[in-house]
C-alpha cells in the first residue's frame, strides 16, 4: 500500500530564505502523525505543498498515492489561521466549502446538520458566522475540514484557543476519524496532545526534520536513565551509600529535597535496582523517570541551534580569514 | 469547471444580495429620477428684484430717459415674453418634449416674478457724480452710473460706462442693472441715428434650423445635436459605472478574503487560477446586470421620450462587447492589486495611476464625441485599457466607424486583455498568500516575471 504522503528531497526557498531544506517525509496510510516544530520551523509551508497551495522549487510530494493537485477533493485541511465568511450563514458556507470539495447537492444539507449535532452546535445552521463564539467558530472550521469526509486530514494547530469542554468534543472527534481508517497529519505546539493522541511524532526545525520515530521509539532513544527513590525515612539513606549500588553512576539529592536522583549507567539493570532499594526498606515512591515530549523538544531545538550557531561562528571565521 | 461555477455563484450572490448594492444600484438611480422631477421645484428662480432709486449723470438727457424707460413696468413684461418666446422656438425638436415643457414652466415661472422698481434720477451735471457717490455708499441709492460723451457716437474708446453699485447687491441684481444699463445705450444709438430699436432686433434674429435626416430605410429623422452628444457620454457612463463599481467589488471581496484568513482554506480546494476566474465571472454577471438593469431603463426612456432611433441594435451590441473588454481589463487589474495588500487603505496608493489610465477616456468624452475621427480618439482606441472607453464613444457618436477600425481594435483591446489577466493570476498566484506588508509596484513586477 502507498504512504498517504510522501515527501521526497523537497526544498522551499522565499528569495534568500530557506523555509524546508532536504525533507524527507512518509507517512503511512491510516496512521496519526504529530508534526512539531517551534514557529518558523517550516511547517505551514510544507503542509501547503502538501496542499499544493505552494510547490517545492527542488524534490517530489506524492499525495494518496498520485499528485497533490488531483487529490485536493480527499484532504480536509485546517489552517493555523482560521477564515470564515463573516456574513454568511453557517449552513451556507460549510455547503460552499463541501461543494468545492466535490460533495454532491443532493444529501448536503442533511451531512451539514448531521455535522453541526455531532460537534454539538445543532441549531447554528441559521446563524451568521460573525454571531458565534470563537469557539463555536473554531468548530464550524473544523467541520469546513471534514465535511467532505476526507482520507486525508490536516489538522493545524486544532485545539489551540479552545476552551477544555471543546477541546474535548475536537479530541474525541479526531479520535473517531483515525477509527475510521482516515490518515491524519496533526500539527501542534501543544506536547501533551501530541503524546496523548499520535502514534507518531516528526520534529522540524529549521527547514529540516530533526525527528521522526513512534512514542516508544522516543522514549527509549532519550531515556533519561534516572531513578527517583523516595524512602518512607529519609534518614536511613545517604548519596555515597546509594551511589556504591551497582549500575549507579551518580546519586543526588532531588530537587524538593525529599529523595534521591540516582543516574544510572549504561549496564544498570532497573530491574535489580528496584529490588535492591526495596530491599533496603519501605519507599515512598521509587520510579523509573519517563523522558517528556516537551524535554525532547526542547533538547532536540536547542541541539540543532547549537549546530547552527557554531556553524555561523565557522562561517563567519573563513569570512574573516578571506578579508 | 463546477467549482469555478461554485466561487462565481457565491460571489454574484453575496454582492448581488447585500444592502450596499440595493443602494447602489436601485436606491440611487431611483433617488436620481426623483431629483429629477424635483428639479424645477428646487431650481425655481427665487429673484429678489431691484427696487430703490438709480441714479445717473449724462451729458444730456437722452440716456437718462432710455434708463427710465428700461425700468418701465409695462415694457419690462413685454420684453419677458419677448424672451420666452425666443427659448420656446430654440428648445423646439432639440430636447425631448417632457424636458422642453419642464423648461418653458421654469421659464413661464419667471413671467410671475415680481418686476423691479426703480426710480431714475438724473442729471446732466458731472459735479453732480460726488453727491450720488456719497448716496449710494449709504444705501439711499441702489447705484449709479456715469455715462461719458462719447458713448452715443460709437467711439471704440467711449464705448463704456462707470457704475457705482450698493454694498449687498445680489449678482442676478447686478445683472439685471448692467443688461438693462448697456440695452439703454443701445436704445439710444439707435434712437439718435433715426433706428427702430424692435424692428432691428426682429431683423438681425437668426432663423432657427430644422435639419431633418433622410434615411435609407425611408424614415425621416430630425437632427438633434443635444441628443447626439449626449448619448455617447450615456454610453460611456454606463460602461464605466458598470465595470468600475464591479471591479471595486472584486477587489474589497479579494482583499476581504485575504484578511480573515478564509483565502487557505479556498485554495485547499481550488488553485489560485480556478479562484480568481470564479470571482471574475462572478462578478461580470453582477456587472452585466446592473449594465442591463440601467440600459433598460435608459431605452424604455428614450422610447418614450421618440429617441429609440438614437440607439440602434447593433450599438447595443457593441456596449456588450466593450463591456466584456473592459470588464476583463478592470477586473484583472482589482484582482492583483487585491492579492497584493492587505488592507483596503494600502490599495489605494496601487490604484491612483491606474484609475487615472481608466477616467482619462471618460474626461475626454466631449472632445472625443466632438471629434471622433481626431488622431486623439483614434490614439486612445488603440491603447488597451482605454481602447473600450474610447470606442464605445466613437461607435456611440458616429455612424460610420468603419467595421475594419472596430475588428481591429476588437483585436488590440482582447490582446491587451489576455496581457493584463496573465500579469493578474500570476501575481494573484504569489501574491493573495502573503500577509503583512503590501508589495511594492517592483515586487509586482518580479512576480509577473516569476516562472
Amino acid at each position: 500500500m502507498t504512504a498517504a504522503i510522501s515527501i521526497r528531497g523537497v526544498e522551499k526557498r522565499f528569495g534568500e530564505r530557506v523555509a524546508v531544506e532536504g525533507l524527507d517525509l512518509e507517512i503511512a496510510r491510516g496512521s496519526l502523525c504529530g508534526v512539531l516544530g517551534p514557529n518558523g520551523a517550516g511547517k505551514s509551508t510544507t503542509i501547503r505543498m502538501v496542499l499544493s497551495i505552494l510547490y517545492p522549487d527542488r524534490g517530489t510530494i506524492e499525495v494518496l498515492g498520485g499528485n497533490a493537485l488531483a487529490a485536493k477533493e480527499r484532504i480536509g485541511y485546517l489552517p493555523e489561521e482560521r477564515g470564515l465568511y463573516r456574513t454568511m450563514r453557517v449552513g451556507e458556507y460549510l455547503a460552499f466549502i463541501a461543494r468545492l470539495k466535490g460533495v454532491p447537492r443532493a444529501g448536503l444539507a442533511a451531512r451539514v446538520r448531521d455535522w453541526l449535532e455531532r460537534i454539538e452546535l445543532g441549531g447554528v445552521e441559521h446563524r451568521r458566522c460573525q454571531e458565534l463564539s470563537k469557539g463555536m467558530q473554531q468548530k464550524v472550521q473544523f467541520i469546513a475540514a471534514v465535511v467532505h469526509e476526507p482520507e486525508l486530514l490536516i489538522l493545524d494547530e486544532p485545539f489551540s484557543g479552545l476552551d477544555p469542554v471543546n477541546a474535548v468534543v475536537l479530541d474525541r472527534l479526531v479520535s473517531d476519524l483515525h477509527r475510521e481508517g482516515r490518515t491524519i497529519l496533526l500539527c501542534t505546539h501543544q506536547m501533551q496532545q501530541a503524546e496523548r493522541c499520535c502514534e507518531r511524532l516528526v520534529l522540524i526545525h529549521r527547514g529540516r526534520k530533526r525527528l521522526d520515530a513512534t512514542l516508544p521509539e522516543i522514549h527509549a532513544r532519550f531515556d533519561p536513565r534516572t531513578l527517583a527513590y523516595e524512602p518512607l525515612e529519609l534518614g536511613t539513606c545517604s548519596e555515597a551509600a546509594l551511589s556504591a549500588l551497582p549500575g549507579v553512576q551518580r546519586a543526588s539529592r532531588a530537587r524538593d529535597g525529599r529523595g534521591f536522583t540516582l543516574a544510572l549507567g549504561e549496564t544498570a539493570r532497573p530491574d535489580e535496582l528496584f529490588e535492591l532499594l526495596l530491599r533496603r526498606g519501605p519507599a515512598r515512591r521509587l520510579e523509573l523517570e519517563r523522558v517528556s515530549l516537551e524535554d525532547v523538544f526542547v533538547r532536540v531545538v536547542r541541539q540543532v541551534d547549537g549546530e547552527s550557531a557554531a556553524e555561523d561562528a565557522r562561517k563567519e571565521l573563513e569570512h574573516g580569514k578571506g578579508d | 469547471m463546477a467549482k469555478v461555477t461554485e466561487i462565481a455563484v457565491r460571489e454574484f450572490r453575496t454582492t448581488v444580495l447585500t444592502k450596499a448594492f440595493l443602494l447602489a444600484a436601485i436606491v440611487l438611480p431611483a433617488i436620481f429620477w426623483v431629483l429629477a422631477l424635483a428639479l424645477p421645484f428646487l431650481l425655481r428662480p427665487s429673484h429678489k428684484p431691484l427696487v430703490g432709486a438709480l441714479a445717473v449723470v449724462d451729458f444730456d438727457a437722452r440716456l437718462a430717459a432710455a434708463v427710465e424707460q428700461e425700468f418701465d413696468g409695462e415694457r419690462l413684461l413685454r420684453e419677458r415674453e419677448r424672451r420666452i418666446a425666443e427659448l420656446q422656438r430654440k428648445l423646439e425638436g432639440v430636447l425631448p418634449d417632457p424636458v422642453r415643457e419642464l423648461l418653458e414652466g421654469q421659464a413661464q415661472g419667471m413671467l410671475s416674478a415680481p418686476a423691479p422698481v426703480v426710480r431714475v434720477e438724473s442729471s446732466v451735471d458731472p459735479s453732480a457724480l460726488e453727491d450720488f457717490r456719497r448716496r449710494v455708499r449709504t444705501g439711499e441709492l441702489l447705484a449709479c452710473v456715469r455715462y461719458e460723451r462719447g458713448v452715443l457716437t460709437l467711439e471704440p474708446e467711449s464705448n463704456r460706462f462707470d457704475l457705482f453699485l450698493r454694498e449687498g447687491l445680489t449678482r442676478q441684481q447686478v445683472d439685471d442693472l448692467q443688461s438693462a444699463l448697456g440695452r439703454a445705450v443701445v436704445t439710444a444709438r439707435a434712437a439718435a441715428v433715426g433706428l427702430d430699436i424692435a424692428q432691428a432686433r426682429a431683423v438681425l434674429s437668426s432663423p432657427v434650423p430644422v435639419a431633418i435626416t433622410l434615411r435609407e430605410d425611408g424614415l425621416d429623422v430630425r437632427e438633434n445635436q443635444l441628443a447626439k452628444m449626449f448619448v455617447p457620454l450615456a454610453f460611456m457612463l454606463l460602461l464605466w459605472s458598470s465595470v468600475w463599481v464591479t471591479g471595486n467589488y472584486l477587489l474589497t471581496s479579494t482583499i476581504e478574503e485575504k484578511s480573515n484568513r478564509v483565502i487557505e482554506v479556498l485554495l485547499s480546494a481550488v488553485s489560485p487560477l480556478e479562484l480568481l476566474a470564479g470571482k471574475v465571472i462572478g462578478q461580470c454577471a453582477v456587472g452585466a446586470l446592473m449594465l442591463g438593469m440601467y440600459s433598460g431603463v435608459g431605452l424604455s426612456a428614450a422610447s418614450s421620450l421618440g429617441y429609440a432611433h438614437l440607439v440602434p441594435p447593433d450599438r447595443l451590441v457593441y456596449l456588450g462587447v466593450y463591456f466584456v473588454m473592459a470588464f476583463l481589463m478592470v477586473a484583472a487589474t482589482m484582482a492583483a492589486i487585491g492579492a497584493a495588500v492587505s488592507e483596503l487603505r494600502d490599495a489605494q496608493t496601487l490604484l491612483g495611476p491606474v484609475t487615472l489610465l481608466f477616467t482619462l477616456p471618460l474626461f475626454s468624452w466631449f472632445f472625443v464625441t466632438e471629434n471622433p475621427d481626431s488622431v486623439f480618439a483614434h490614439t486612445i482606441s488603440y491603447i488597451p485599457p482605454m481602447t473600450p472607453f474610447a470606442m464605445v464613444l466613437r461607435v456611440a457618436s458616429v455612424e460610420s466607424v468603419p467595421l475594419w477600425e472596430i475588428a481591429l481594435t476588437s483585436l488590440v483591446g482582447f490582446g491587451g486583455v489576455i496581457a493584463m489577466v496573465w500579469a493578474a493570476a500570476r501575481i494573484f498566484r504569489v501574491g493573495i498568500l502573503m500577509t503583512g506588508k503590501s508589495a511594492t509596484p517592483a515586487e509586482l513586477w518580479k512576480w509577473v516575471r516569476r516562472p
